[in-house]
């Protein structure tokens, strides 16, 4: 529902089980879906930091810049930032925006590793990222039409201990080696999201 | 306290004080605390705007961009952007996200300046940075980790909700304070309100 102006209490005025489902219950729904939606960090394909091997090749589609990933083996991209301070130990969800290159039938194998950099202990000179995440993701109807791929990842392990305020980088693959990864050509992947669970 | 789903209320039904409690001020009090909407920027290495003299260098480390700051010269790195429009005046603090390029002692003495850019009002033709903000901290205990040095920001040059602004960071090489050997290596920036 939308959200209502606040209606104005004054002397005398019955508080009506009407008043208080519009003006406080349906509100109160309104703020609860919408502070969740605080940390929402969205990486296009420029942001995609090389070098990195095996890397991804950078290209566009009809002016959509996008970045190509292999079929015959496995390929990263890779994202870098900060965790927001809005977070509060929920977990990420990590959503992917892509399709395929051409035409086609069958599955891609979408990976996700976090890597935390927590203060004055992880060094930066080696790379340490998490545990793979995988999901899979079959074609969409025509080749052109975006898909959205979720990782549902939780607080801990599974991101890193990635805290809020520590810098981190999230790294994209194919797993082109998977065995339910049979989609022939490039899958392009156009955005990546990340917010909290 | 946890958010209760709100209560459906019905005709005639007497409201108490333990329904608004629990269904009017603990939820709203649990909204209070979940608004996160302080301005929160994050600039990476590759977003520096670097300036025309004394810059810092663009480098990698293991894949990571980073702006590496000269030991003995003062260098500068730029970061532009405009202050998001949730922005309550609660006042600022930048983050430095930094490694040793090879020392494991010593400190570094980061300077951070911020220049308001007031429609009609400030000449992009020249810099008209504000007063200095600094901070003295000292390396991770091995070349490689990330340290996150705070900056307090005490002259915001008058920076208001919704302006273009931009964000100086450089290191005091020359200042007695700053005993790090080597380059230090910037990795990223936080710009946020407290």
């Amino acid at each position: 529902m939308p959200w209502t102006p606040l209606r104005t209490w004054t002397d005398g005025d019955q508080v009506t089980a009407a008043a208080l489902n519009t003006d406080v219950r349906d509100n109160m729904v309104w703020l609860d879906n919408r502070v969740d939606q605080r940390l929402f960090q969205v990486f296009l394909p420029q942001a995609v930091q090389s070098p990195f091997s095996p890397k991804v090749l950078p290209g566009r589609r009809n002016g959509h810049a996008c970045l190509f990933f292999q079929d015959e083996f496995t390929t990263y991209a890779v994202y870098s930032s900060v965790l927001p301070l809005a977070y509060t130990g929920s977990g990420l969800v990590v959503e992917l925006y892509w399709t395929p290159a051409d035409a086609g039938t069958g599955t891609v194998a979408w990976t996700a590793e976090f890597e935390s950099h927590t203060e004055d202990v992880d060094n930066l000179a080696s790379d340490s990222f998490g545990a793979a995440t995988t999901v899979t993701d079959t074609v969409p109807l025509q080749s052109g039409i975006i898909k959205r791929v979720r990782f549902v990842m939780a607080d801990g392990a599974a991101i890193d201990s990635v805290a809020a305020g520590e810098s981190y980088r999230l790294r994209i693959g194919r797993d082109a080696d998977h065995a339910e990864d049979d989609m022939a050509g490039y899958a392009q992947l156009f955005r990546v999201v990340v917010r909290e669970g | 306290m946890a958010f209760t789903t709100p209560r459906t209320w019905s005709a005639t039904e007497t409201v108490t004080a333990a329904i608004m409690n629990t269904h009017v001020r603990d939820n709203l009090t649990n909204l209070d605390g979940r608004t996160g909407t302080k301005p929160f920027l994050v600039w990476l290495a590759t977003a520096n705007q670097p300036p025309a003299a004394s810059a810092a260098t663009m480098a990698f480390r293991n894949g990571h961009p980073v702006l590496e700051f000269d030991a003995a010269t003062a260098e500068i790195a730029i970061f532009s952007g405009v202050l998001p429009v949730s922005y309550s005046a609660g006042g600022f603090l930048t983050t430095v996200y930094w490694m040793a390029a090879s020392a494991t002692s010593g400190d570094v003495k980061w300077n951070v300046y911020i220049e308001a850019h007031t429609p009609d009002a400030d000449d992009l033709d020249s810099d008209s940075f504000g007063s200095l903000n600094t901070t003295t901290a000292t390396t991770a205990s091995a070349a490689g980790e990330l340290m996150q040095t705070n900056v307090s920001i005490t002259s915001g040059d008058g920076l208001l909700a919704g302006e273009s602004f931009r964000l100086q960071v450089s290191r005091e090489a020359n200042h007695a304070a700053d005993t790090m050997t080597g380059d230090a290596q910037l990795l990223k920036v936080v710009f946020r309100e407290t």
